[in-house]
């Protein structure tokens, strides 16, 4: 787990209403990759990073910020 | 990055579940087959129910080999061997145990290899032999390959 990272994709799941496995089809992963996410447990690709804020149509700090 | 043609990633975590399986399965026929040479006692309820497990995990082992190749032609040749995926957790979770999987052998096969023949350590293993530390060394890190992946990719609640 990164301690040194936050996200909120949690938070910006809820605002669009879709669930875990509607982020993940639509970026291309699996479900365990953006549970892990979104939970803390993995830190994602800068790749990844981009698409998840790309998806959400924010700047990616907006998704991933330092504590 | 994995050259394998684009696979949905449900996919390679069913493959590397399927392989943890294995890794699990193998695990117990050579840790059984450990265990029957220490006994020796044939006749005993131990002995038959370590036989009979022994069996069982070998076929288990067959049938979840047998069951991984129908994804070998959605998943690259390179990657069905060397377990390297596309997702990017999945080959996290690959990566992390032949992590822990290599560094158990690598400690095992240095003491094995510096002092397997010396009077003290054969007398530690006593009545095991060297064939038996191997195997059990082999064991031991299937057992690990298996449990981290299974572990990592353990079915949670879902957070919707």
């Amino acid at each position: 787990m990164n301690e040194d990272l936050d996200n909120h994709i949690h938070k910006l799941r809820l605002q669009h209403k879709i669930s875990q496995q509607e982020l993940a089809d639509a970026i291309g992963v699996s479900r365990k990759t953006i549970s892990t996410v979104e939970t803390g447990r993995f830190t994602p690709s800068v790749v990844i990073a981009l698409k998840i804020a790309e998806y959400f149509a924010v700047p990616v700090e907006q998704v991933f910020a330092l504590k | 990055m994995a050259t394998s043609i684009l696979v949905p990633p449900e996919t390679e975590q069913e493959y590397l579940t399927i392989s943890g399986k294995v890794s699990l399965a193998l695990a117990l026929f050579v840790l059984s087959q450990v265990a029957l040479a220490a006994i020796g006692n044939t006749g005993s309820v131990i002995y038959w129910a370590l036989e009979v497990a022994s069996l069982a995990s070998a076929i288990y082992c067959v049938v979840l080999g047998i069951k991984s190749t129908k994804f070998a032609k959605n998943i690259s040749r390179l990657g069905f061997w060397t377990l390297t995926f596309e997702d990017e957790y999945v080959d996290y979770v690959s990566s992390f145990s032949l992590r822990i999987t290599c560094h158990i052998l690598i400690f095992g096969t240095l003491i094995l290899a510096f002092w397997g023949d010396s009077r003290w350590f054969v007398e530690i293993i006593a009545p095991f032999e060297i064939t038996n530390a191997l195997q059990g060394l082999l064991g031991v890190a299937a057992a690990a390959h298996g449990t981290s992946i299974l572990w990592k990719l353990r079915e949670e609640e879902l957070d919707e």
